[in-house]
């Protein structure tokens, strides 16, 4: 029975490890989505201007002048999927750590596991915290003349929605957690 | 297992990552002496050399510890394992952040810009986002096979100095 314990709390935890790595490689994925979704999406409009030349002997000058027009960048979006896939995931693993850290808390492996998990909840918030706080930076170059709509959903929802996302890992994974027995 | 095959395994469990890195870094310096360049094809297969010496480092350390946890000889068994655990956080975290600026450049590199000739106008916005199955094969792929490696090879590492029969 304790044999069969120990490998079932053994097998949970390499269950918790995977899904750590799940979790970090579709962070890692998104991402990589998101920047190449961002190539298709430029916030300068380029126009030509075409100058006079000081003497009517000279052929007049020409070039293309950069006009900054924020746009929604769906990038914005993607990078804050990333965060919630790698939370949820880390929520998930942290879950499943708890449950075999009831089972052998002296396990080396189940400890490893509950180490991670708890690792991957922390940085969770972290990435989340700086997806917010990138936002926030770039919503300051955009400048205050910025289009409402685009300011709306590029910059303030964005935010709420991290914020919503980072107390929901916060709450869910210290506070609210799952009672256990021994835990 | 014998107290023999133990030390065989605590010592294989010192010796591996060592031995790797050591053939990894001479392996890529040679690569590199010899055709000049150092193709990301070439990265992942350094990574990989080094990700299986570190595996097989937790393995034969995770053997060694889980016999020396019978006999009560603990101190050295523990080192490896928890030498091989680092290196493998290590390996990990700087495989995981080379994949990472590898796939970025790769995407990057599917843009194509116009060429500047010194002539005016120049439009820096009349640049094209084009598919290149060599940017792909070639800077990419490489890219996504080094993230899976490092992240689900860290499992197996883990796991393997986690061992609970010798």
């Amino acid at each position: 029975m304790a044999k069969q314990q120990e490998l079932s709390a053994r097998k949970l935890s390499i269950n918790t490890l995977f899904l750590i790595a799940i979790g970090a490689t579709s962070w890692w994925a998104i991402v990589v989505i998101s920047a190449y979704s961002d190539l298709f999406y430029d916030d300068y409009r380029y126009e030509l201007v075409v100058e006079e030349a000081p003497t009517k002997s000279e052929e007049p000058f020409s070039y293309y002048e950069s006009i900054y027009e924020p746009v929604i960048h769906p990038s914005t979006y993607l990078n804050l999927t990333a965060v919630l896939v790698f939370a949820m995931t880390a929520l998930w693993a942290r879950q499943i750590a708890r449950r075999a850290s009831s089972m052998e808390p002296e396990n080396r492996l189940v400890k490893t596991a509950s180490v991670w998990s708890f690792i991957a909840l922390i940085l969770a918030l972290v990435l989340g915290v700086i997806f917010a706080f990138a936002t926030f930076v770039t919503s300051l170059e955009q400048g205050s003349g910025a289009d409402p709509v685009v300011r709306i959903f590029a910059t303030y929802v964005p935010i709420l929605l991290a914020a919503g996302l980072l107390l929901f890992t916060v709450l869910r994974g210290f506070v609210m957690k799952q009672e256990m027995p021994n835990d | 297992m014998t107290e023999n095959k133990a030390r065989n395994s605590l010592a294989f469990g010192f010796a591996s990552p060592i031995a790797g890195a050591a053939l990894g870094v001479i392996l890529g310096l040679a690569i590199y002496d010899i055709f000049d360049t150092f193709e990301q094809w070439t990265v992942a297969i350094l990574i990989a050399l080094l990700g299986f010496s570190i595996w097989l480092g937790a393995n034969k350390s995770g053997e060694a510890l889980a016999y020396f946890k019978k006999t009560g000889e603990l101190s050295a068994a523990k080192g490896a394992a928890n030498l091989n655990s680092v290196l493998a956080i290590v390996w990990m975290a700087i495989s995981f952040f080379v994949s990472f600026t590898m796939a970025m450049g790769a995407v990057n590199s599917f843009v194509e810009r116009p060429v500047y000739d010194g002539r005016e106008p120049y439009n820096p916005g009349e640049f094209t986002v084009a598919f290149d199955s060599t940017i792909f094969i070639g800077e990419f792929l490489p890219a996504v096979v080094i993230v899976a490696m490092a992240m689900f090879g860290f499992v197996f590492q883990l796991v393997a100095t986690s061992k609970e029969d010798a």
